[in-house]
């Protein structure tokens, strides 16, 4: 009896607390992801998962992303251009990825990154598909599915003559037949944004590299090299992974 | 030694590259440990993870049940008013706590809800 009094109690005087003061509008964010983008809803583990950025301005970092040194090798700064023909991205690019080619199914956003960092909080709207995995060989089925899974189609027999024709072609630009090798059709490559813990992290980098070797076109790929550091640091939301989406390490 | 003498002379190195890729990954892995960081994220360990361990910030990003456990868990005070409003006026609050992930902001709403008229 008496909790429920004072339960009345508390409640009465916090109603006219907010009546007095509490004038608000709800809808207002302060800090908002750019000038015209207050947040940005996008799908993780099938579930909708709003980016929007923490609104206490006084908020500072205290995880291990507020860390500003590693030893290096192997965590070294890495270059702006990761490899040639590889576009170099920031937020704003990645919202607007996030936005268009991620909603359409266009693009997908990938995190590099081995899966001990990727359970620990992701970009949300990104899969996990390991550098080690790129790296790996044309015959290996964990590097064929990831390849698959960003577009590429693996190629069958292909003659002598088909592929001298190609190459040919290619040197010209004409018919897309860059953007065939002997093994692999990337002809319908999709958009990849990759990315991992930052500009002091290699993983996308080597990942980039993998990708790219194995044909995967260049201008199909964007790097962001801020990478977690950097999304935390502008207080972005992050998300923790179902464990099961986590690709094994090879 | 001689294999990786061929491999070297060979102008791979799968041996060694092997040997390095293996050191990168451990120290990755032991990074990854170092950094620990579980991160201001959805599934309640916010508190020793060192991302969101402010009272004053819900983390971010939540779905709706996530967000209803996370008061639930983290902030009693506000859920023991929370609890007391009906099912559209949890999603009213729930909307506010989209656009401002604060605490003041949620409990503001929540107050608003339980004020009459």
């Amino acid at each position: 009896m008496m909790n429920r009094l004072l339960t009345g109690i508390s409640v009465m005087a916090l109603a006219l607390a907010a009546n007095l003061l509490v004038q608000t509008d709800a809808a207002a964010v302060d800090v908002m992801l750019t000038d015209y983008l207050a947040y940005l809803d996008v799908v993780q583990d099938g579930k909708p998962v709003r980016i929007q950025r923490i609104q206490d301005q006084d908020n500072v970092l205290n995880d291990g992303f507020a860390k500003t040194s590693r030893k290096c090798p192997p965590f070294c700064i890495q270059p702006m251009q990761v490899a040639p023909g590889v576009t170099t991205v920031g937020e704003a690019e990645i919202f607007r990825f996030m936005d268009r080619e991620l909603k359409s199914g266009d693009g997908l956003l990938i995190d590099a990154r081995t899966p001990s960092w990727h359970e620990k909080g992701t970009i949300p709207g990104s899969i996990n598909i390991p550098f080690t995995v790129f790296n790996g060989d044309d015959d290996d089925p964990a590097t064929v599915a990831a390849l698959e899974k960003v577009g590429g189609v693996q190629r069958g027999e292909v003659s002598w003559l088909t592929r001298k024709l190609e190459k040919v072609f290619a040197a010209l630009g004409w018919f897309g037949a860059d953007r065939k090798t002997d093994t692999w059709d990337f002809t319908h490559a999709k958009q990849l944004v990759l990315w991992c813990n930052g500009p002091w992290c290699g993983q996308s980098p080597r990942a980039i590299h993998g990708l790219l070797s194995h044909g995967f076109p260049a201008e199909n790929i964007s790097y962001y090299r801020g990478g977690m550091q950097m999304w935390k640091i502008l207080g972005l939301t992050v998300v923790e992974p179902k464990p099961e989406k986590a690709v094994a390490l090879k | 030694m001689l294999t990786l003498l061929l491999a070297v002379f060979a102008g791979g190195c799968p041996v060694t590259c092997a040997a390095a890729s293996d050191d990168y990954l451990k120290a990755l892995e032991n990074e990854a440990n170092d950094t620990g960081a579980r991160t201001d994220a959805a599934q309640g360990d916010a508190h020793k993870a060192g991302g969101v361990q402010d009272r004053q910030l819900i983390n971010p990003g939540l779905d709706f049940d996530a967000f209803e456990t996370e008061l639930k868990t983290r902030h009693a005070g506000t859920w023991f008013l929370y609890n007391r409003l009906s099912e559209p006026q949890r999603k009213a609050v729930f909307g506010v706590y989209q656009n401002d992930n604060t605490t003041s902001a949620v409990r503001d709403e929540i107050v608003r809800q339980l004020s009459p008229g």
